[in-house]
């Protein structure tokens, strides 16, 4: 029979070193270079976006007619449009917008999608059914379909536009956060909560969620580039943000129209709208490896 | 002496698409304040679901019939609120694995406070100070450092005291340990048991165990219920269960379990634990197996046989 584990307090002298959850994450994540390259690349497009309207001399409204289609030069690093408006300027205003509904409709999305995945894992039967039907009817219609019909009733604004984003691609993440839920919910530390006189508001705040936060963020960085891409498809067929405001889609629309004597005016905001979309799924990536332990 | 808690011809069965599994078929005992009794059993034979069913923990399929006495209350009438209020405060259970019984996500000492939380019973910062009082407690060093880690950082033997931590914060007083070493090396086990052992001495608390080690359930508890098949074969105090175990099936355990030092070999129990799917209504569960077995058995319920106040067998053999 052993007795000793008194003995052990007589040596706790020694250090402990304070590991969090998100230093080992990190960890993991710092693994993937490409991923943490991306990382700082979108750290970088939204210090741009932040900072970049309120240094630029030139606005999206200005028009120079004495500078009409410039190739890059000092004066426009990226050189004008048609209209002789600076496109580094109206870029930037573009990555503002494509960020704001990224991370707007991504927000959206994960809310609707959480609340109703999680009711209709947590409570299941007929609950679950219901909820579940009606994801597969939003996933059967299109929804850029959807998307033009919600902005055309919504209004054309940066706000109805991420709202509209939103309301029509939760579906996935609801069938993602039922599946987690129905998988947590049978784990056993969720039925020793309950022998420990946990609520069900508790069981699924504390509980359930933060266990099926790693699949819910990687799900979400691969989210918010679907957003800007739809963004961008509704302003190129002119149903995006109100010009004159600036956006992605728009921009390379217009750029298409001069892309052979002018291919500076596709170039560039295609490019970024590319190098963008790109960063997002490398990061997604990497933090799907980072939440996945497996994968080391 | 009043019992803590009285279980009086509990039934649990499970309504399911492949027809009705009765898991617990009509049992009875009694538990007094600061006793432990053990429920012994092979697996399958209702143990795990018989305390389940105390603490109404079964899916809404299983059917619960008959009394749980908890100081004279009927559990089994309480609804989910009056149950909840029991559960973790007053009746606290601790399971088999340890490592997959702690939120991952949650650092260890939130957890422990956690059940005080929930039932208003302190202040989050008195909380804090019983959990870490607990953790010394439960025989954990440097408790201030290792209240802000998460369970991934201890060990299966750590996780298993910090489990116990949680269960006993509120002091409750019946704690229930559903197999709490099975998943422990033999070392960690003993230590545990006696961690047990010595809170259970120091707060008066009853604890029903769980096992299938006889030599666990004789070592720490006052009275042994022995299942088989969802009923009880025998239940006696542990001096009486090792001076004069009566029903075959008792035997049977006894005889195959090992004992150190001892040249005998072991003689298992012939058969295999009975589907519950096709266990009978009529007869006693052992009987197929059973090597004393008489015509009678098949046919007819063993009778309830007293040998003292505190010793009953289940079985033809001593009419």
């Amino acid at each position: 029979m052993v007795e000793n584990y008194n003995d052990v307090k007589t040596i706790n002298t020694f250090e402990i070193k304070e590991r969090s959850y998100f230093s080992i994450l990190w960890g993991r994540f710092k693994k993937n270079k490409m991923a943490v390259i991306s990382l700082y690349f979108i750290i970088f497009l939204i210090v741009v976006a932040i900072v970049g309207p309120l240094v630029s001399p030139y606005h999206y409204t200005m028009m120079d007619y004495t500078a009409l289609y410039q190739t890059p030069n000092a004066k426009h690093w990226m050189g004008t449009d048609d209209g002789g408006r600076d496109l580094a300027t109206l870029i930037v205003y573009g990555l503002r917008n494509a960020l704001i509904v990224g991370f707007g409709a991504g927000l959206v999305e994960v809310f609707i999608g959480i609340l109703i995945g999680a009711i209709a894992g947590y409570l299941g039967g007929q609950v679950d059914n219901i909820l579940m039907r009606f994801v597969d009817i939003m996933f059967a219609l299109p929804s850029f379909l959807l998307n033009l019909v919600l902005v055309v009733v919504l209004g054309r604004s940066l706000f109805t536009i991420l709202l509209a984003i939103g309301l029509t691609s939760w579906a996935g993440m609801a069938r993602l956060v039922r599946g987690q839920v129905l998988t947590v919910k049978q784990l056993e530390y969720i039925e020793a909560a309950k022998a420990l006189g946990a609520s069900n508001l508790t069981i699924i705040l504390r509980y359930v969620i933060p266990n099926s936060v790693g699949p819910i963020a990687v799900a979400l960085s691969f989210n918010i580039p679907g957003a800007m891409m739809m963004e961008s498809g509704l302003s190129l067929i002119g149903l995006g943000v109100m010009p004159p405001m600036p956006s992605w889609g728009g921009l390379i629309s217009q750029g298409s129209r001069w892309m052979l004597s002018y291919p500076h005016m596709i170039l560039f905001p295609a490019g970024a709208f590319a190098l963008t979309i790109l960063a997002f799924t490398f990061f997604g990536d990497g933090l799907r490896d980072a939440f996945d332990p497996k994968t080391e | 002496m009043e019992y803590l808690l009285e279980v009086k011809d509990l039934k649990t069965h499970f309504y399911t698409k492949k027809g009705v599994i009765k898991a617990v078929n009509g049992i009875s005992y009694g538990l007094k304040r600061g006793q432990t009794l053990s429920i012994v059993g092979e697996s399958g034979s209702g143990k795990s679901v018989s305390v389940l069913s105390i603490m109404r923990l079964l899916p809404t399929y299983a059917k619960v019939n008959g009394k749980i006495l908890f100081e004279g209350n009927n559990l089994l009438s309480y609804d989910d609120r009056k149950i909840k209020r029991i559960r973790g405060n007053r009746i606290s259970m601790i399971f088999q694995d340890p490592m997959s019984s702690l939120n991952p996500t949650v650092k260890i000492g939130q957890q422990i406070m956690e059940p005080l939380l929930w039932h208003h019973k302190a202040s989050k910062r008195e909380a804090r100070q019983k959990a870490i009082q607990m953790l010394t407690e439960v025989g954990i060093p440097s408790a201030k450092e290792r209240f802000d880690q998460y369970p991934f950082e201890f060990s299966g033997g750590m996780r298993q005291r910090v489990m116990i931590a949680m269960a006993l914060i509120s002091e409750p007083e019946l704690l229930i340990a559903d197999e709490p070493t099975t998943s422990l090396d033999v070392t960690v086990q003993a230590q545990i048991l006696q961690l047990i052992r010595k809170i259970q001495e120091k707060r008066g608390t009853s604890v029903i165990l769980i096992t299938h080690n006889l030599a666990v359930a004789t070592m720490v508890s006052d009275y042994i219920v022995v299942m088989y098949g969802g009923r009880i074969v025998e239940k006696a105090t542990t001096e009486e269960f090792l001076k004069n175990p009566l029903h075959p099936y008792t035997f049977g355990l006894l005889n195959s379990t090992p004992v150190l030092k001892s040249r005998k070999t072991l003689s298992p129990i012939p058969g295999q634990p009975p589907d519950l799917r096709e266990l009978e209504d009529i007869g006693c569960p052992f009987a197929k197996r059973c090597p004393k077995k008489m015509p009678r058995c098949e046919k007819e319920n063993p009778p309830e046989i007293n040998l003292s106040n505190t010793h009953t067998v289940y079985c033809w053999l001593y009419t």
